[in-house]
């Protein structure tokens, strides 16, 4: 009876951590890992996907964006910070990546970064970034979409640190242009920030 | 009311023609160099002259003997530091010691109440006989002078901050001389700091001090316990009572972290004082919800009654100038290229008495009040440092800020103003004195825009391209300060609007003179100033032949979204330009990059790769759209350049580049 009872007990421990496990796992397939590449090793669309273009210029030991696709049935992808509802979470690990330009395939939609991580030796610094436009970019089907530059600054004060997403389509136009030639497949180039910004369109992009 | 007072008494003021031994010099480099002498004060006695001067870049204090007026340096800061350090305050203590507050030229230097700055202090002993030895003793515990204690010889009070912020009477004596190192029995600045030398104390940090001349604690600005910030009245009675006379309820923290709540109120005032000023319970104060603090406050805590008494030019205040007697604002400090200059006022005093073409400023004086430091600046003088003795008539040159320039400035200065919507808008020109007919006139707007002004005084800008033969039209434009309530408010929302309007109106007045040639106009500027000088053109390519402009501002909405602005520049730019959300298309319709394809005339843009207030973006936007539609430019970019026009070479390499540019489409 005694062992009987035991035994009972290990089946529900193995299924407790069991679950546990799995439930964690659950947990963090909801955030996707997405892995920077190259010009030349981007991998091929697939359906209802874009390529989002950022060039990285960061600093530190370990820094890493998260961001959010927001959902939003409207096909305006300007929204208001009441409109934002988050959906899947990705993860973009930038430690050791050398400056320039790097792509990444992603669903069509509207993406907020909602956190820049950014470690001071021992120190868990991160930027939230939730909610603010000036951090929100869209991607376009069958577009290479141009979100700026994610800059974190050296230099850096004990109570503040220098992290920003410039919007600097110009400024690298010309680089932008030579890396999308080394593309394997060539597509039209987009710039869509979370605010209304015309340039490339009036520039004739 | 000054304004007015300026305008009723003169249309036309003619100023100073200068002396026609001046020589002609047009290079680059003697108007953009280092400044030689930045600062100097006389002793208690009037025996000798501390100055601050620049050698190669680095600062040394010279002492000058007053009656011989023979130069010896004292120390050369360069021996000192390896890391970039700056004098940010310097003091006689008595008779025989100068104490000089070192600061880190770091980020931190600009924050007014930044409780981590790094700082140090100096106390050097001038030597008495030729065979004595400079003695340099430092105080190694951190914190800063508070009050020289002149009566008292060599003794100074020194400031401490932490949980329990604290002031100490220091003496020298006791001090270790700079880099000597301390045998195990020795206490660190002699042990100093202990109860019986406390004089001053108050719970929370203490930022800032106030005392009297005689060396009395009077208040103190420090965080309470709530972190908020407190002014309190510290009384000298035997309780030592301490009464609030302020509680500031804003967060402090978004003055480091750029984070606040955007709701918050940026046209409530965020007064917070920086010295004691004459009248009891009365500050000199600094708005930190200003733009950039640029104005000066009187405010009595007591009565709620506040006074704007100084408005600067351009650049950002840090800290005031005091007479240490009458308490009178003599100067501010600012912060322009990342160093801490000093900017002179008029004292008012000899405002009366002199011409106001001329900025006369009494530095210090001797106790007796028989010997004074007197800084003087005009259109044509740099800045000259005068010792005025009450047994001598005529003034003694101590030292020049650009000694290369002196004699060699030649131009008059001429102050006007017209009507345009109902205000009158102030503007100067500045005119060479050579014997040409007429000149080739360069317009050329301020930067800011609001609460900015083009003064009457020394601006190396348009005096070398004066020096070069080019008649130079300042416009104080609506939205400028340092004339009247009025004329900085109504420029509200008038970026691409009536402020051009203001300029476009004062040139087509200016060019009706005989000495302007109206056929030969450009229009030049920096940041507002260079959005100015572009929309100006592209709006009257028949007068603005052609337009230069330096971290110009191109596409007005980017910068609205500048992801560099704190909340609460976003909440200003929103109030003073315009809400991007919402105005978008109006702001598009007034920005340079989308009106390209009008542009008729050359244009020479150029730009900082490393500016973080304009974005080197609106450059490369606008020089795409001038390549889209085939416009004459020529465009210069500098990798190191920041938002200024940086240091002596990059300065000498934009200028010849402009001047070059201006000679072919103005000469």
């Amino acid at each position: 009876m005694v062992s009987h009872v035991v035994m009972d007990f290990r089946k529900i421990l193995i299924l407790v951590v069991v679950i546990g496990f799995s439930l964690n796992a659950l947990a963090k397939s909801n955030e996707t890992i997405k892995q920077l590449k190259q010009a030349q090793e981007v991998p091929v669309l697939t359906k209802k996907q874009g390529y989002l273009m950022l060039y990285v210029n960061v600093s530190g030991v370990a820094p890493s964006i998260q961001f959010s696709k927001v959902n939003t049935g409207k096909s305006n992808y300007i929204l208001s910070d009441e409109e934002i509802s988050y959906g899947r979470e990705y993860f973009l690990d930038l430690k050791n990546v050398k400056q320039g330009f790097y792509f990444v395939p992603m669903f069509t939609g509207v993406y907020q970064i909602t956190r820049v991580n950014a470690p001071f030796y021992d120190l868990p610094y991160w930027l939230p970034t939730e909610n603010k436009s000036k951090w929100r970019f869209a991607i376009e089907e069958n577009h290479i979409n141009f979100i700026g530059e994610i800059n974190i600054a050296k230099e850096r004060g004990k109570e503040s640190l220098n992290i920003h997403l410039l919007n600097r389509t110009a400024t690298y136009y010309a680089e932008i242009l030579e890396q999308i030639s080394l593309m394997p497949q060539q597509l039209p180039l987009k710039a869509k920030p979370g605010y209304r910004d015309d340039f490339l369109m009036e520039h004739g992009e | 009311m000054l304004f007015k007072k300026a305008f009723q008494t003169v249309l036309l003021f003619f100023v100073c023609c200068s002396c026609n031994l001046a020589t002609e010099i047009k290079n680059v480099s003697p108007f953009f160099s280092m400044p030689d002498m930045t600062m100097a004060k006389i002793s208690p006695n009037g025996s000798s002259i501390a100055t601050i001067r620049y050698q190669e870049e680095s600062q040394e204090i010279t002492i000058i003997d007053t009656n011989t007026l023979a130069e010896t340096v004292l120390i050369n800061l360069a021996g000192f530091f390896k890391g970039e350090a700056s004098i940010s305050e310097f003091v006689w203590i008595d008779d025989q010691h100068i104490a000089a507050q070192l600061v880190e030229v770091k980020k931190g230097v600009e924050s007014l109440l930044n409780t981590k700055k790094s700082s140090r202090l100096l106390v050097i002993k001038k030597p008495v006989t030729q065979q004595d030895k400079i003695k340099v003793y430092s105080v190694r515990t951190k914190g800063w002078l508070v009050h020289p204690l002149q009566a008292e010889q060599g003794k100074f009070l020194y400031a401490k901050s932490s949980l329990y912020s604290k002031v100490y009477k220091i003496n020298v004596k006791k001090l270790a001389l700079e880099g000597k190192k301390l045998n195990k029995l020795s206490k660190v600045d002699g042990g100093q700091f202990k109860k019986s030398n406390q004089v001053a104390e108050i719970k929370g940090y203490a930022t800032r001090w106030f005392i009297d001349s005689k060396g009395v604690t009077k208040a103190v600005l420090h965080f309470n316990d709530e972190r908020k910030l407190t002014l309190s009245k510290l009384a000298t009675d035997e309780d030592k009572t301490v009464t609030e006379l302020n509680v500031w309820q804003q967060e402090f923290s978004k003055q480091f972290s750029g984070e606040g709540d955007s709701s918050e109120d940026i046209s409530k005032k965020y007064l917070v004082p920086i010295a004691m000023a004459e009248q009891a319970n009365s500050f000199y104060c600094l708005d930190l919800n200003e733009d950039e603090e640029r104005t000066v406050y009187r405010v009595n805590y007591e009565t709620n009654e506040e006074n704007v008494i100084y408005e600067a030019d351009s650049f950002k205040i840090v800290d005031l100038v005091l007479s240490p007697d009458t308490r009178e604002l003599s100067g501010v400090k600012v912060i322009k290229d990342g160093t801490i200059e000093n900017v002179f006022l008029h004292n008012e005093q000899l405002k009366s008495t002199q011409q106001k073409s001329t900025l006369i400023s009494v530095v210090n004086e001797s106790t007796a009040k028989d010997k004074a430091i007197v800084y003087t600046e005009s259109h044509t003088n740099s800045g000259q440092f005068m010792l005025k003795s009450s047994s001598q008539e005529q003034q003694v040159l101590i030292g020049e800020r650009y000694p290369a320039l002196t004699n060699k400035l030649s131009s008059k200065l001429i102050e006007s103003s017209i009507q345009v919507e109902g205000l009158e808008i102030p503007y100067l020109i500045s005119i060479p004195n050579n014997k040409t007919q007429s000149y080739p006139l360069i317009v050329m707007p301020h930067g800011g825009p609001i609460g900015v002004y083009d003064n009457r005084y020394y601006n190396p800008i348009s005096q070398f391209l004066v020096a070069n033969g080019y008649a130079v039209l300042q416009v104080n434009f609506r939205g400028s300060s340092g004339y009247s309530a009025e004329l900085k408010e109504a420029g509200k929302k008038q970026w691409g609007k009536l402020m051009l309007e203001d300029i476009y109106q004062a040139t087509k007045a200016v060019i009706q003179r005989n000495d302007i040639d109206g056929e030969r106009v450009c229009s030049f500027g920096m940041s507002y100033g260079g959005y100015a000088a572009l929309m100006l053109t592209i709006n009257h390519p028949e007068l603005y032949k052609c337009a230069a402009d330096w971290a110009g501002i191109t596409d007005v909405n980017l910068y609205l979204n500048n992801p560099r602005l704190a909340k609460v520049q976003e909440q200003w730019v929103k109030e003073f330009i315009g809400d991007t959300e919402k105005e978008y298309q109006a702001l598009k319709d007034i920005s340079p990059v989308y009106l390209a394809k009008s542009l008729k005339t050359p244009v020479f843009i150029g730009h900082g790769r490393k500016d973080y207030t304009v974005d080197v973006e609106h450059t490369y936007r606008f020089k795409l759209m001038l390549e889209k539609f085939d416009k004459d430019y020529q465009w210069y970019i500098d990798d190191e350049g920041t938002h200024s026009f940086g240091t002596l070479a990059q300065r000498q390499a934009y200028f010849e580049q402009l001047n070059t540019f201006m000679k072919q489409y103005l000469n």
